[in-house]
């Protein structure tokens, strides 16, 4: 973006001219203070890792247990998938249906889009294509809830260990695993856009 | 860094310009009642969120209903040697503290009643004061909005929990945990709250207190 470009900010609206920022900060609005985002773009690799090594520790959080119990000699595990069947045989099809999205769908498909993104600003590829998965990917961002689900599952270990024997399964830690991984790298989508936009 | 204001405060509506919900591009528009979408990420482009008061209340109303049978059913009934227990949200804290897990109760407290509850405070206060026109703070509401945007989510620990207790635990009668129906309208309010602040557009905060109408 040029310097002292025209911008409206996105939280309260005020016209304003930006100065290019220098690298590693950001313009912030001059009524409200939100960040701005007009200067940095996205790095593509890091991005493009974060999504391969969260899908990877997704394939572990779900194929493998998250707890484990053990009461008069039964050995009982539950996946995450476990969660979303148990509520469905219960008829509880709305919670079912509630879990598989928030706990499954969204976090794959994220990191699904996040690396689709990737490879296809940094190969050039048909702009119509990489803007749709970038769309995906930021519209999916909000309904992913690992860490979340990580709480969840430590609130369930709590309440089992009066009752039972309870052993972590490894999917609780690729749970843990994503959400340090998250908090680490998210960054802004405002530098996806920049890229995309450098796709012209 | 701080950026210049345009020599009269104004806002990017007032001169023509629309602020990209999805992507946050700057983009004149022609005209307010056209349709235009918009160059970058080819989404719809508006000055303001469409019906945003409207959508906003619709779905609070819709939560503060859900609320009330989210907290009087049990939301999982916990079985143990025969013996049936339904938990309501509140019971099963009181329980955790019975138990002694006072941080586990803390945590559970402040992302089942404190979250959802101060979420729909917080959203009345800002739907009433934009349609009150106040120029009360204006900074600080914005930075609320912005506040229990993020925090909402953390409501579904609850909903997890009891989704790995119910596949866990089935014994029979030695022990077995069910979900109860209390469960489906609390997961309601979490989700109609998380729309409810998508669809206010914090805008409005700032277009009251210019008095300005859009
Ligand atoms: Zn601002
Ligand atoms: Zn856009």
């Amino acid at each position: 973006m040029a310097a002292s470009a025209v911008e409206t900010c996105p939280e309260c609206d005020l016209l304003q001219r930006v100065p290019a920022a220098p690298a590693g900060t950001d313009a912030r609005c001059a009524r409200c203070g939100v960040a701005l985002h007009v200067s940095p773009r996205s790095d593509l690799g890091r991005d493009a890792a974060w999504a391969l090594t969260t899908l990877v520790l997704l394939v572990i959080a779900n194929a493998f247990p998250i707890l484990e119990f053990e009461l008069n000699g039964r050995r009982e595990a539950a996946t995450v998938v476990d969660g979303v069947i148990a509520f469905w045989l219960e008829q509880r099809y709305e919670l079912a249906l509630v879990v598989l999205a928030v706990a499954v769908v969204a976090p794959a498909m994220h990191a699904a889009s996040v690396l689709a993104r990737s490879w296809l600003i940094a190969r050039r590829g048909r702009r119509a294509t990489a803007r749709n998965w970038t769309l995906w990917s930021v519209r999916l961002a909000p309904w992913g809830m690992t860490e979340v689900y990580l709480l969840g599952a430590l609130v369930a270990f709590v309440k089992l260990d009066d009752l039972a024997s309870v052993v972590v399964g490894p999917a609780l830690y690729a749970f843990a695993a994503m959400s340090i991984l998250t908090a680490w790298t998210s960054t802004h989508a405002a530098g996806v856009w920049a890229r995309l936009r450098d796709l012209e | 860094m701080q950026s210049t204001p345009a020599p009269a405060a104004t806002s990017g509506a007032a001169a023509g310009y629309a602020s990209c919900r999805t992507c946050h591009a700057t983009v004149g528009v022609r005209d307010a009642r056209a349709r235009q979408y918009c160059p970058v990420c080819h989404g719809r482009l508006a000055l303001r969120v469409p019906l945003s008061l409207q959508r906003t209340w619709a779905l609070l109303l819709t939560a503060v209903i859900c609320y009330v049978p989210a907290n009087l059913y049990p939301i999982m009934t916990v079985t143990r040697l025969g013996r049936g227990q339904p938990d309501t949200i509140v019971s099963g804290i009181v329980h955790l503290v019975h138990d002694g897990q006072w941080p586990i109760a803390l945590l559970v407290f402040f992302a089942s009643i404190v979250v959802p509850v101060a979420k729909i405070a917080a959203l009345v206060l800002l739907l009433v004061s934009v349609q009150g026109r106040w120029r009360w703070r204006v900074a600080e509401r914005a930075r609320l909005y912005r506040f229990i945007d993020v925090i909402g989510r953390w409501s579904m620990i609850d909903i997890f929990m009891i989704s790995i207790l119910v596949a866990l635990v089935h014994l029979g009668a030695v022990a077995n945990v069910s979900p109860g129906l209390g469960a489906a309208f609390f997961s309601a309010v979490v989700l109609t709250t998380m729309l409810a602040a998508t669809t206010f557009d914090p805008r409005l905060l700032w277009d009251a207190a210019d008095d300005r109408p859009r």
